[in-house]
């Protein structure tokens, strides 16, 4: 689209003076055709205030936590050195929808506040989009087409009522077509097997060109067998785990119980089980991937001396006790992962953390592909466990996490300040959890209902 | 935008008497109608009528003005300050929002008729070449090189703001 056009008044207007140049030529004036240039030269007017105008746009989208299905206002202050007339019409992304009030196509001038609201549609990191319109000028003979992309990354977050609501189950998680697909979390071994005739769907790279020549046809390379991978748990014994819950159980015996289960499914399976367990200091046990026989039996016993509950009474955290900001976080990181990972531990550099000096572990075995569970509710250190999962993500690693949560929510008939204090604190795990979801780790929940039986599901489900 | 509006009345009086002067006849007395509408449209700020008004208050004074021939520079002159340069303003000041007119653009616009009228009338004159132009019986022709110079220098400018832009 060019830049500046004329408009539709404009098109009108040049028509103008060469009509009064056909009257002066049929009337023989040659006066009115002086007054034609004259009005010619208002073009050059107009072209010279559209091309020389500046225009600024400023958003201001309003501080707090933004919910899924709470509208927000979005207010844009357009300001430009001349007065001249905007029409502006609102290109939304995916995931926001404005509220109907408003049309679509508003005439602001500068110097003024354009202002809507916006609805957010879906949980996540979103940007709104972007604005655009025609800047006229004061003969609006020409117009200019301003594009504005409305620059602030909105964090939109579940809302309030969603968490109240009892939860959803969807009809098919992830784990169980992980289940079913016999090729998930394995690894093709590269024995040469055999060829077959190409089957719309396989990939090109497996074409065997030799075999073209002599069969005249496409073939496809098979290989030999399927290994699957190791899969290794992480799990969290910090105090806030272990923290005694009204029931008399912890969120600890409930990860142990689903973990244990986990680890017997992937046994079966054909996967080698490996887990370690961890504080907020240190590693408390490690058994690593593939060491010998009966390891589900070792696991098992080794689970049942982990450390005990807690009165939440002689406990206190700091919870969330500093602020995350992944983008910080990572830029050391990465440059330093880059250059020398291969020589150093990523555990000696920071602060005494469990997590960390688990990762260190597994990385002793050697970087090849396996899947590491995490077990942990992120109430302590979770910029160590953020640290943890990215470093884990770096080596080609597949991650899950499950989060056990406070299963306070749960409860139906409690006070509204014990409610208002559960969704700040699920507010904050949920931003941590968005951060975790962009590395591409899948999250799971886990909770007791009230009968206390433990109920485990996907996080990403509950979208609304 | 008090100031514009008077502005509007006094500039559209100005064209009226401007008009019945230059055209010798009071039948141009029907100029007021469109030019009262301009100023209707301004006073109680009817922006959609403004537009088609001012463009029946352009072509109805061009129907009566009949001055004499361009045959001398100072008759141009004398016209464009009685009556083009009045249009002029008249059209840039209805649309103004704002009482004070940016004067940079305005300049710009009245250079490009200043090089025009240096190029074709000013030049030819000093040379003595200008009579078999200016001849009062060869109207026609004038006015179509008039108006031919101004598009040949408009095309230039134009492309000159494209590249500043």
């Amino acid at each position: 689209m060019a830049e500046v056009q004329l408009s539709r008044r404009g098109q009108m207007f040049f028509i103008l003076p060469i009509f009064l140049v056909a009257i002066s030529i049929i009337r023989g004036e040659p006066y009115i055709a002086v007054t034609a240039a004259f009005l010619f030269s208002l073009l050059f007017y107009s072209r010279f205030e559209i091309t020389n105008c500046s225009i600024e746009i400023d958003d201001e989208i309003p501080q707090g936590n933004k919910t899924v299905d709470g509208s927000f206002k979005v207010e844009h202050t357009v300001r430009s050195d001349r007065d001249l007339e905007i029409t502006i019409s609102k290109v939304l992304k995916d995931g926001f929808e404005v509220s109907k009030e408003n049309e679509n196509k508003e005439k602001i001038r500068t110097g003024s506040k354009i202002s809507y609201r916006v609805t957010p549609l879906s949980r996540g990191y979103h940007r709104i989009g972007k604005l655009t319109g025609w800047l006229y000028d004061p003969l609006k003979i020409y117009k200019r087409w301003i594009e504005h992309d409305i620059e602030p990354e909105i964090i939109v977050q579940s809302s309030k009522d969603a968490i109240k609501k009892g939860k959803t189950y969807s009809k098919r998680s992830h784990l169980e077509e992980f289940i079913e697909d016999s090729f998930a979390l394995t690894v093709r071994s590269n024995e040469f097997e055999g060829v077959r005739e190409f089957q719309p769907g396989d990939s090109f790279k497996n074409i065997h060109w030799k075999s073209f020549s002599k069969f005249q046809k496409l073939m496809t390379k098979i290989y030999e067998r399927i290994s699957p991978i190791g899969s290794h748990i992480l799990l969290d014994c910090s105090p806030s785990m272990r923290r005694k819950l009204p029931d008399g159980t912890t969120k600890l015996d409930h990860s142990i119980h689903v973990g244990l289960q986990i680890l017997k499914i992937f046994e079966m399976s054909g996967h080698k089980i490996g887990l370690t367990a961890y504080d907020h200091k240190d590693v408390l046990f490690h058994q690593k991937i593939g060491a010998g026989k009966a390891t589900f039996r070792r696991l098992y016993e080794e689970a049942s001396k982990l450390p005990g509950s807690i009165d939440p009474k002689n406990l206190s955290i700091e919870r969330y006790e500093s602020s995350l900001n992944i983008d910080d976080l990572d830029e050391e990181e990465k440059q330093f992962t880059q250059k020398i990972s291969q020589f150093s531990s990523i555990s000696s550099r920071s602060h005494l953390s469990g997590i960390l000096s688990s990762i260190d572990l597994i990385r002793v075995q050697g970087e090849e592909k396996r899947l590491v569970i995490i077990i942990s509710d992120l109430e302590m250190q979770p910029q160590a466990a953020l640290k943890a999962l990215k470093h884990l993500k770096e080596i080609n690693n597949e991650v899950w996490l499950i989060v056990p949560f406070s299963p306070w929510y749960e409860v139906k008939e409690v006070d509204d300040e014990i409610l208002e204090k559960a969704y700040k604190e699920y507010e904050k795990l949920e931003n941590i959890l968005v951060n975790i979801e962009r590395l591409g780790c899948l999250i799971f929940e886990l909770y007791p209902d009230k009968e206390g039986i433990t109920i485990f599901e996907e996080w990403g489900d509950r979208k609304t | 935008m008090k100031i514009n509006k008077q502005a509007v009345h006094v500039l559209g009086t100005i064209l009226v008497l401007s008009t019945l002067y230059h055209s010798y006849t009071l039948y141009s007395l029907f100029v007021v109608l469109p030019l009262a509408l301009v100023s209707y449209s301004i006073q109680t700020e009817k922006k959609s009528l403004l537009f088609p008004s001012l463009i029946i208050a352009t072509i109805l004074p061009c129907f009566f003005i009949a001055g004499k021939s361009l045959d001398n520079i100072f008759s141009l002159i004398f016209f464009s300050i009685t009556f083009a340069i009045p249009f002029f303003l008249y059209w840039l000041v209805s649309f103004l929002d704002k009482s004070r007119i940016e004067w940079r653009p305005v300049t710009i616009a009245l250079i490009y008729i200043l090089i025009t009228t240096f190029l074709f009338y000013t030049i030819l004159e000093f040379f003595g070449v200008s009579e078999f132009i200016f001849s009062p019986e060869n109207t026609g022709p004038q006015t179509l090189l008039f108006f031919g110079s101004a598009i040949i220098v408009a095309v230039p400018f134009h492309v000159m703001l494209e590249i500043k832009g």
